[in-house]
């Protein structure tokens, strides 16, 4: 004899596995809301950067200057490529891929090609340290939560443990871990640069379309070159980078031909997980031993020196009292 | 030849008979004179930055200014293909980049830095070096393409690695 419920029919397999998912995925909302510590959001951050499609409008604020970029990026089977149009002032556009970056300056009636120079571990990341060795550096916070982009965004703080670095105020979207908002802030509080979404989707199929040059290519000049940068890996150096603050290591140790002029430069990346310094060392020319000073361009600090006779300059988004204590630790080792 | 490298360029991706013939294109006598008036741009960012009178130093502009009519630096020499080849292209995107860095040294790095009391630093050890518009087209050159090299390994900023770049598109649309 059959039992017939008066009230609602039996459910399927397919209905109670729906019911299920959708339990599990209150459930780990309901987890991530209650223990997502700022090192999840860290992890969150920089998986959602190497990992997720977005398209999307952005301000970036330097300086007193706002600027309004249209920005898309798709990440097919970890191939990443990217279109970002400035949407005031002259309609400038750079396209890149994971190799090759094409700019459109179509005011000057310019274009460029280029060959990217990358870590190893792909396009850069946020988070390229593990979380210990961050904390020995920085004290994260969690901010609570803010509307940005019409969307949910989780605030994490990273403060600096020393003067030698900067802070940063970061916004992570909800669902996705995408970076919505991030505030570069000197050690006096003062937001030195910010980016911010103001209208973004993510998660969305990007068409070919979408990535490719909307700007008016009929007049412009372009100039590139056909094959990559010379550049190799180097192990050894005469150079000694004396002092560098705690917590920084090197990541990366090239040589390669100067495209300016002839002569080889060896560039040297530091890392502390967040920041990135470089040291750049050229041989100088005859009968020129270069500027000497500081220098500064938005956030990125640089300072510049002659060392036996070749030109040394440390840069990076650092205060200025890094970039120089770094220097005058450089010397020549015969 | 701008129609056949933009056209190049349309696809996007270049495969190796379109990359021969970028490297072609590159090397002969018209790309060279480009080159120049490419420079040229810099010099009228430049002067533009000049007349607002505020971002560049007096002293490194009336020397500049002194200079006779030296409207752009000389050319690259890139006879040949192997001359084009020794050119690291990332470089030739910092051209871009210091195109604008032209104007964006001037909003700042050459001056004195009176605030953090770093005046004594900003000196210029060997006066030769501003004496002409030609070295200091080549130090902006040379930062310009530090500054994007350096961002290619910089994770410091939100957008990760397009950071650097929409720096570029923002400083080169405000130095308008």
């Amino acid at each position: 004899m059959q039992m017939v419920f008066p009230y609602f029919n039996m459910p399927t397999i397919k209905q109670i596995n729906a019911v299920f998912k959708a339990s599990v995925l209150v459930l780990a909302l309901l987890v991530n809301e209650v223990s997502a510590s700022p090192s999840d959001w860290l992890m969150k951050i920089n998986r959602a950067a190497a990992e997720v499609n977005f398209s999307g409008i952005f301000v970036y604020t330097h300086e007193g200057k706002l600027e309004v970029m249209q920005v898309v990026r798709r990440v097919d089977d970890g191939v990443m490529q990217e279109r970002l149009y400035a949407l005031n002032g002259e309609a400038r556009e750079i396209i890149r891929d994971m190799s090759r970056v094409w700019c459109y300056i179509p005011d000057q009636n310019v274009g460029v090609h280029d060959f990217r120079q990358i870590s190893e571990s792909g396009f850069p990341r946020m988070v390229a340290g593990d979380f210990s060795k961050l904390s020995k550096n920085y004290t994260f916070t969690e901010g609570g939560y803010a509307r940005i982009a019409d969307r949910r965004a989780h605030q994490v703080n990273v403060i600096p443990k020393d003067p030698y670095r900067y802070g940063y105020i970061l916004w992570a979207d909800e669902e996705t871990g995408l970076l919505l908002r991030s505030d570069l802030v000197d050690l006096a509080g003062n937001v030195i640069e910010q980016y911010m979404f103001v209208d973004v989707e993510i998660g969305i199929d990007i068409p070919d379309s979408a990535l490719k040059a909307v700007s008016n290519k009929d007049h412009l000049e372009w100039f590139g070159n056909a094959n990559p940068p010379i550049s190799a890996p180097s192990t050894t150096s005469n150079w000694v980078v004396g002092q560098i603050p705690g917590g920084y290591q090197l990541s990366k140790h090239i040589r390669r031909m100067s495209p300016m002029e002839a002569g080889e430069v060896e560039h040297l990346v530091y890392t502390d997980g967040l920041s990135t310094i470089s040291v750049f060392i050229k041989q100088a020319r005859e009968g020129q031993s270069g500027m000497k000073g500081l220098l500064k361009m938005g956030a990125v600090n640089a300072y510049r020196d002659t060392i036996e006779n070749y030109r040394v300059t440390v840069m990076g988004e650092v205060p200025a009292e890094t970039v120089e204590f770094v220097l005058q630790g450089i010397s020549y080792r015969q | 030849m701008s129609e056949k490298i933009s056209a190049l360029v349309d696809e996007v991706l270049l495969d190796e008979d379109r990359e021969n013939q970028f490297g072609q294109i590159l090397s002969d006598e018209q790309a060279t004179q480009t080159w120049q008036r490419y420079h040229l741009i810099g010099n009228v960012i430049r002067n533009e930055v000049q007349s607002t009178g505020k971002d560049l130093s007096a002293d490194i502009w009336s020397k500049i200014e002194e200079e006779p009519t030296v409207l752009a630096p000389s050319p690259k020499k890139r006879k040949d293909s192997k001359s084009a080849d020794i050119w690291s292209a990332a470089g030739l995107f910092a051209v871009a980049a210091s195109v604008t860095l032209v104007a964006v040294i001037g909003l700042g790095p050459l001056q004195k830095d009176d605030q953090a009391g770093q005046v004594a630093l900003n000196q210029f050890v060997d006066n030769e070096v501003l004496n002409s518009s030609l070295d200091q087209q080549r130090i902006t050159d040379e930062f310009g393409e530090m500054l994007a090299e350096h961002g290619e390994f910089s994770s410091s900023a939100g957008l990760n690695g397009l950071v650097a770049y929409a720096k570029l598109v923002s400083n080169q649309a405000m130095d308008q």
